[in-house]
């Protein structure tokens, strides 16, 4: 159990710079998901954390204690690479027995702590292997095991399940949370992957350019993203953004109401989840007229594209919507209407791209 | 499709045979003039043709494609031409003379060099000092010019070449002037100082691709795990790259042992002579040669070498093979 503070910490490569002045604070036994796009500093921030690198600015603190200068070795940490850097000359039980080497702590004690970690990860059967005969999964929870037989108070890991096979996932994001909780752990994650972070975090931090750009429970950033870029981030398929201009109450795009909010007169960005959008039969009253241009049905939604006099639209309408259709079904061409929530759009400054409402986060 | 992939493969492998035939052609002429010839050299004949059977013969077993077949052939390969050469007319005659003639020159005249043992044993030195001096020398430079981006670095590694310009023989004068103020000269050690010397760009480049080809997560990795820097490098690192320190420490054994020149230049007295002096010494002319002799003293100063490549080569092979884990 460890509370991670990062205070204004900066880290360049030559004249880029890959960790910009990042204020953070990661709480105590839970896991935090770095997320943003790929290059955007967040290996970098892990390194950080772990030791691996010195920020060239600011200050790390584990539970209070500044850790500048403090070893790797003497940071409590067990890091989970992203290619999971297993030892390709030692096999499984000497990958996971390496860091028990700098423990001394004996050999009954040592075999003791391999097999119970073994188990936990469920590799008992693959301990005589060597790594180049795993498979992705397998590598994945030999890495786990080998970060955390020492058993320390805080786990970092850079892409955990980017070089799983899918269906393997979710099993794998399972032991995670599982193993997290068991031995309490202060976990980071970075990731570029919003439904993993979803899945695994109880937090998000999102990075990127070297920034972060927001912080906060899971929920928040999607109900509530500080920003256009957050909301493009966790919004699949991308967030509808629109420019309108607020009059009396109204978001005007030309001389469609768009929707309604309480915002002072003048230019704003309007925010519509495609998943928020409903299509409604042609001519539907207080609807926006579309026509459909594209359809991509996938297995539980459709992915829509329609052009409205306000701009192209991307609505993702539920399968289970569409078979219900009462009229001609919908394909490129078709008439149809589309219904906006009031209380469900996001508003955003065009210049600053900061969101202006709703104003509050309950999330 | 597979029996296109055999004619290609054959067609491949008569390629190479085709390609080593004038080395082949050598190494038969050495061995049927060891067999059979006396004080003048054998007629070329024979000899080709022997090369020219054996590379045959060693074509047709790296195409055979059962493993313990191949291993048999080797074997059956290896006791034909050794039990030939023994039952041959002069065979044992010119080893012995060959290595006896440290005490009993061909041409007669006043000698006071080193016995055959006592000239390889000197060879041995060189070699193995050079190979061990080298290799550590060039894995830990390489090391650093992989992992670290020090100041003046490319200066360093564009020097490492540039020294490689001037004619070795020019270099040698200063060096040896540099082994008298360390009273080196007619030393072994003074002979692995020059060696390396020579040696170690090329070898230092070599050692630091090997470098950059090893992932420097698994570094980081064996930090976060507990290692130290030293550590870390010692367990993976080094493993990693050892097939290359091994290529490096064959490489430069088999210099070691055949280097002539700078031996010539470091060893001023007879009785230090190296091996290849030795061999050399045999061959010169004024004393009259014998080529039997120097025939069977040729096959017996390529056993060292061949001796090393041998137990390197499981080790060199596998070089490479654990890279693609981290693709």
């Amino acid at each position: 159990m460890t509370e991670i503070t990062l205070e204004g910490v900066t880290r360049r490569w030559g004249e880029t710079v890959a960790v910009r002045d990042v204020r953070l604070c990661l709480p105590s036994g839970r896991i935090t998901a770095l997320v943003g796009p790929s290059g955007g500093g967040k290996t970098t921030l892990l390194m950080l954390i772990a030791g691996l690198l010195r920020p060239q600015q600011g200050r790390i603190l584990f539970d209070g204690a500044d850790m500048r200068g403090v070893a790797p070795r003497m940071r409590d940490i067990g890091f989970v690479f992203q290619n999971y850097a297993l030892y390709p000359h030692m096999d499984v039980r000497r990958n996971i027995a390496y860091p028990l080497k700098f423990l001394k702590l004996g050999r009954a004690e040592t075999d003791r702590r391999i097999e119970e970690i073994a188990a936990a990860v469920n590799v008992e059967a693959l301990l005589d292997r060597r790594p180049d005969a795993l498979s992705g999964g397998q590598r994945q929870r030999v890495a786990l095991a080998r970060a955390l037989v020492k058993r320390p108070r805080i786990l970092l890991m850079d892409e955990p399940l980017a070089n799983v096979d899918a269906p393997k996932r979710i099993a794998l994001r399972t032991l995670i949370r599982d193993i997290q909780r068991h031995f309490a752990l202060t976990g980071v994650i970075a990731t570029h992957d919003q439904s993993e972070a979803l899945a695994l975090a109880d937090n998000i931090a999102c990075i990127s350019d070297g920034g972060l750009l927001q912080f906060g429970p899971s929920a928040a950033l999607i109900k509530a993203p500080e920003n256009t870029a957050v909301a493009k981030f966790f919004s699949w398929p991308e967030i509808n953004l629109l420019p309108v201009e607020m009059k009396n109450g109204g978001a005007m795009s030309g001389i469609v109401v768009l929707a309604r909010a309480a915002i002072r007169d003048g230019p704003a960005l309007i925010g519509l989840r495609p998943e928020h959008l409903r299509i409604a039969g042609d001519g539907t009253q207080g609807a926006l007229a579309g026509v459909v241009t594209n359809v991509q049905p996938l297995a539980r939604e459709a992915i829509i594209t329609a052009k409205t006099d306000a701009g192209l639209l991307r609505i993702a309408a539920p399968a289970r919507d569409l078979e219900n259709w009462r009229e001609a079904p919908v394909a490129a061409g078709a008439r149809i209407s589309i219904l906006i929530d009031d209380a469900l759009a996001l508003y955003f400054d065009p210049q600053s791209l900061a969101r202006i409402s709703p104003r509050t986060t309950d999330g | 499709m597979r029996e296109t992939n055999r004619l290609l493969n054959m067609v491949w492998a008569a390629g190479l045979a085709a390609v080593s035939f004038p080395l082949a052609a050598g190494v038969g002429w050495l061995l049927w003039t060891a067999a059979t010839a006396t004080m003048s050299p054998a007629a070329p004949g024979p000899g080709f043709a022997v090369g020219g059977a054996a590379l045959v013969y060693a074509t047709a077993i790296a195409l055979t494609p059962n493993r313990r077949l191949r291993t048999a052939l080797w074997l059956i390969g290896a006791a034909a031409a050794a039990s030939a050469f023994l039952l041959s007319p002069h065979g044992i005659e010119n080893i012995a003379a060959a290595i006896s003639s440290g005490a009993a020159p061909a041409g007669g005249g006043p000698f006071n060099g080193p016995s055959a043992a006592s000239a390889a044993a000197t060879g041995l030195i060189v070699a193995t000092g050079h190979a061990a001096l080298t290799t550590a020398a060039a894995t830990l430079a390489g090391y650093v010019c992989s992992r670290s981006a020090f100041r003046g670095q490319s200066i360093f590694l564009i020097g490492l070449f540039a020294v490689q310009a001037f004619p070795t023989m020019v270099l040698l004068a200063p060096q040896f002037l540099l082994l008298h103020q360390l009273s080196l000269v007619d030393a072994p050690g003074g002979a692995i100082l020059v060696l390396s010397a020579l040696e170690l760009p090329f070898a230092i480049l070599f050692m630091k691709a090997a470098f950059d080809r090893t992932p420097v997560e698994l570094e980081l990795s064996a930090l976060a795990d507990g290692a130290s820097r030293a550590e870390a490098f010692r367990d993976a690192a080094l493993p990693i790259a050892a097939p290359a320190a091994v290529a490096v420490a064959v490489l430069s054994f088999m210099v070691g042992w055949g280097d002539y020149v700078v031996a010539q230049i470091v060893f001023v007295s007879q009785e230090n002579w190296t091996f290849s002096m030795y061999v050399h010494r045999l061959a010169d002319e004024n004393l009259g040669v014998d080529y039997g002799a120097l025939a069977a003293l040729s096959l017996v100063y390529a056993l060292p070498s061949l001796f090393c490549l041998a137990i390197g080569r499981h080790v060199v092979m596998r070089s490479g093979a654990w890279t693609r884990l981290f693709e």
